[in-house]
């Protein structure tokens, strides 16, 4: 039970960050933005082709490198793809497909370069840590768990938080008294790359990485945070706990069990409906 | 001519297939990305029917459509309750979990060794063994879908699908029970697509998980952009191109694994191309908003 508990913990830790990740993106950008699972692609080839290449460099500086190129061709990306659509106020639905073929993009030219096969190091031997823990799995929990608190001091606590809360309320008036959105966004998409990014680094080190795997990642988070609510930062923060908590429940009935938890998503959407309608904005709300 | 003959009987496949996305996310105004999941069902039912079970096919090709339709179906609840991005996103989930389960239920799908063998089709004494006997074949059963389409569409019925597709709210307003439309228009699509599946397994006789993934939905959905969302022709030109496309790029050489990566990244740079400066494609109607 301890080990499964252990295991439910590290991954509600990632799940739960790329979750916030999402529901920031969202609030900024109306819709899902589904090329965070790319970045997560990404940065983990990245790293992997840095460390395979470069050993003697170690761990830390193949991460930075990694992570901050990855966040780099976010934004530019950001820049070339999705700002003409934002420019041409493109609605929710083509927001969604580009996001949907920019992940397509950037993952089958992984899959070109590198092939399908799993890539990682295998590390997972070097050290223990108590509770059967590798040290692998223990930083994919403190990284995740740290930036989590600090992603959420920020959202709650910051200027910067509140300023992302007033743009999802309604993004007009807060062009109007001053807020710079594009600014914003551009700052959001970087950082929710390399957050992905950087999740993606951890897991070559002993899970491993293929181009597709992200996609199921990022479907338990979207399911997560549909579940919890879209209210930010805290509904998608239990949502995704949640469900990763219920997803290592089923584990031990259900082998299939993304199966099971994506099913979950589609009678969530046919059964619990009213849940999924979107806070209004302040302009649907005086229109 | 043999390779010709066999490139127009895919493309009548694929043609099927695209006509059956055209239906939900032309004239309906969804975007639905499990349009090869339900390829899938119909391709898996027909197959372990006649394998298996040793179904004629026929009846296999009926339990082929009713699948399908049923697939569709249990899409259309969830259309009915939330708006047209949670569709996305349910089709998503749905054909993630029809994907996951193509490959785990390996006692009836072969898992991802699939499953071998699928006879070819007869009827009574006609027996469909030939290239050229596939291509009459696979004609008669696309031509009539696309002349079932042709009609839904010119009909009372299809006018109020396409007003689903431009303003719900009037459409409801005007009398007519949109929740009834949309559950017939996904169950017509379901089936169309099953029907497709079941052409497709009897044609190639071997089916695996491989060909019934999300990038082939994205491939399907690429054909109605190209083309052009809201009318038939717009599925007949934009499969036409996108089944073509490859066989020309087999002539440069490339491996075939190569071939799927590079179809890939050209689709999607073709979509977003599409979706910037032509979201109506080339002969279309609807341009999504």
């Amino acid at each position: 039970m301890v080990p499964i508990l252990v295991l439910a913990l590290i991954e509600a830790g990632y799940i739960g960050l790329i979750a916030l990740c999402l529901n920031l993106l969202y609030l900024l950008t109306r819709s899902f933005y589904l090329a965070l699972g790319a970045w997560f692609s990404v940065g983990g080839y990245l790293f992997f082709y840095i460390v395979s290449r470069e050993p003697e460099l170690g761990i830390l500086f193949p991460l930075l490198g990694a992570t901050g190129v990855t966040g780099a061709l976010a934004l530019l990306l950001e820049i070339l793809i999705f700002e003409p659509f934002y420019r041409k106020r493109s609605g929710e639905l083509v927001l969604l497909m580009v996001s949907l073929m920019v992940y397509t993009l950037l993952t089958n030219l992984l899959a070109l370069k590198f092939g399908t096969d799993l890539k990682f190091l295998n590390l997972s031997s070097e050290m223990n840590l108590p509770f059967s823990l590798t040290w692998p799995q223990g930083l994919r929990l403190l990284v995740s768990y740290l930036l989590m608190g600090l992603f959420i001091f920020f959202s709650v606590r910051s200027q910067v938080g509140l300023k992302i809360r007033a743009i999802g309320e309604d993004q007009e008036l807060a062009q109007v008294i001053g807020i710079n959105v594009v600014r914003l966004r551009r700052g959001a998409v970087v950082l929710s790359a390399l957050i992905s990014a950087l999740l993606g680094s951890l897991f070559v080190l002993d899970l491993g990485i293929d181009p597709y795997g992200s996609f199921d990642i990022l479907l338990l988070a979207i399911t997560g945070m549909l579940l919890g609510g879209l209210q930010f930062p805290f509904g998608a923060l239990m949502g995704s706990l949640a469900i990763v908590f219920l997803k290592h429940l089923f584990i031990l009935i259900f082998p299939i069990v993304n199966a099971v938890i994506f099913s979950l998503l589609f009678l969530a959407l046919i059964f619990r409906a009213e849940k999924f309608r979107l806070p209004q904005t302040g302009a649907e709300r005086s229109a | 001519m043999p390779y010709l003959i066999t490139l127009l009987n895919l493309l009548l496949i694929y043609l099927m297939l695209s006509v059956s996305t055209n239906l939900v996310l032309g004239y309906g105004g969804f975007f639905v990305f499990v349009q090869a999941g339900i390829f899938g069902i119909g391709a898996y039912a027909s197959a372990v029917l006649t394998t298996k079970f040793s179904f004629g096919v026929p009846p296999a090709l009926g339990m082929a459509i009713l699948c399908g339709a049923l697939a569709g179906l249990g899409l259309s609840l969830v259309s009915l309750r939330v708006n047209k991005d949670y569709v996305v996103l349910a089709s998503i989930a749905l054909q993630q979990v029809l994907t996951t389960v193509f490959y785990a239920a390996e006692g009836i799908t072969g898992g991802p060794y699939g499953i071998t063998g699928i006879p070819l089709p007869s009827f009574g004494p006609l027996g469909i063994d030939t290239p050229l006997k596939f291509l009459g074949y696979h004609f008669s059963l696309t031509g009539l879908g696309l002349f079932l389409a042709w009609r839904w569409m010119g009909s009372p019925y299809g006018l109020a699908v396409k007003g689903l597709r431009e303003d719900e709210v009037l459409t409801a307003t005007s009398g007519i029970d949109t929740g009834t439309v949309k559950l017939k228009l996904f169950a017509l699509s379901g089936g169309m697509a099953g029907l497709a599946g079941a052409m497709y397994a009897h044609y190639i006789t071997y089916i695996d998980p491989t060909s019934f993934t999300l990038m082939e939905s994205v491939f399907i959905v690429s054909t109605v952009l190209l083309g052009g969302a809201g009318t038939l022709w717009g599925s007949i030109i934009g499969t036409a191109i996108l089944v073509g496309l490859p066989e020309l790029l087999k002539f440069l050489k490339i491996s075939s694994s190569a071939l799927f990566f590079i179809r890939q990244i050209f689709l999607s740079l073709l979509i977003l191309l599409i979706l910037y400066f032509r979201p109506q494609g080339l002969k279309g109607e609807y341009a999504p908003a």
